[in-house]
């Protein structure tokens, strides 16, 4: 049974990957060296949505970075060498004040499943594309296996006592 | 995030959870009272499963389940033969096994779709090289133990069927031989000088 990476999303303490594997969404949550799998069957999701999230902790998370790593720098310019000491502040601080503008422009787009006993969700920073594939790809699998499972449902259940593996 | 999605009971907005009707939802783009956000939805409607089971038969001459006495066996285990009724067959991995036979392959870890917890062996592969890396003077023993962690890893995602995942495993099998060489490295360089020391 082969399985296809739909995502990946990594914390400070754990990291989800999402897959799509035959019959079910599974979800990897990896804390240290120990994950957990948890499954959101794709006849038992109810909805798909999509959003755009922007997070106003991971800003404060940058500026938090940007702050502490110009400090040495605004530090000495406050005896001597002010320009450069900004300049050199500016420089280190740059690559964080980037990352905190990047989300408040961009964002990070969300898929979440709805399943009848569980959720699911994956997160894109960067690839919107993938983000809006990848809702259409959940939605059109879950039609697929729900349309199945109708099929199935319909059919004339065999006689009670029957010996046949199912 | 865990958690919420543990707590989570039925479909809503994806950041507050607030449950939302499902005619709202239809409308396809839904906006969130609670919480303000715009999200795209796709309702699907799944079969519903009867809750009520099949009524248990009594054993009128045939066989009876092995475990429940007074139930009529349905099936005959496929991996210990062993007769059952409805209550006791678990349908997993397209078997029809017994509820005994079930928690064994659970606890094996040989029934796939029952598995909920795991090593992550590409992970621990991947810590020890740079461990092994960082420190070098524990390269020696941190270098082979990633190169093992990595291999688990391999196994284990080729049994899972993961697709993809092959950058990860040559950075990890690339750092557990630095940590292998820097390590080998320092064992030689402390030998050579306690020799050159003892003459």
């Amino acid at each position: 049974m082969r399985r296809r990476l739909l995502g990946t999303v990594s914390g400070v303490l754990a990291r989800t990957r999402v897959y799509l594997a035959a019959d079910a969404i599974e979800v990897d949550e990896i804390e240290g060296y120990t994950g957990t799998r948890r499954r959101v069957l794709l006849d038992e999701i109810l909805l798909v949505t999509l959003h755009r999230r922007r997070r106003l902790l991971t800003v404060v998370i940058w500026l938090v970075f940007a702050s502490v790593f110009s400090f040495p720098a605004l530090a000495v310019g406050r005896t001597t060498a002010k320009e450069a000491a900004l300049l050199a502040a500016v420089f280190l601080a740059s690559p964080f004040l980037l990352g905190a503008l990047l989300h408040l422009a961009f964002g990070v787009d969300v898929v979440t499943v709805f399943g009848k006993r569980g959720v699911a969700q994956i997160a894109f920073s960067f690839r919107k594309r993938r983000a809006k594939e990848v809702f259409a790809l959940l939605r059109e699998r879950a039609q697929e296996a729900q349309d199945r499972a109708r099929g199935t449902s319909a059919q004339p259940r065999p006689p009670e006592g029957s010996t046949s593996a199912a | 995030m865990s958690a919420k999605l543990d707590a989570a009971h039925g479909p809503g907005c994806p950041r507050c959870w607030t449950p939302i009707p499902e005619v709202v939802l239809a409308s396809r783009r839904v906006y969130c009272g609670e919480c303000a956000l715009e999200f795209t939805a796709a309702v699907l409607r799944p079969v519903e499963v009867p809750a009520a089971p099949a009524p248990l038969e009594q054993p009128s001459g045939g066989a009876s389940c092995a475990r429940h006495g007074r139930n009529a066996a349905v099936a005959a285990c496929e991996r210990c033969g062993a007769f059952m009724c409805g209550l006791c067959r678990v349908e997993v991995e397209g078997q029809s096994i017994c509820a005994a036979c079930f928690d064994r392959g659970r606890s094996e870890g040989s029934l796939q779709a029952a598995q909920t917890t795991f090593r992550s062996w590409r992970t621990l592969g991947l810590h020890l090289g740079i461990f092994g890396l960082v420190l070098y003077p524990f390269g020696i023993l941190a270098g082979p133990a990633s190169l093992y962690a990595t291999a688990r890893g391999v196994g284990q995602a080729r049994k899972d069927g993961d697709e993809g995942g092959a950058l990860g495993t040559v950075v990890a099998v690339l750092l557990g031989l630095l940590a292998t060489a820097a390590g080998v490295f320092f064992v030689f360089v402390i030998t050579s000088a306690v020799r050159g020391k003892v003459r």
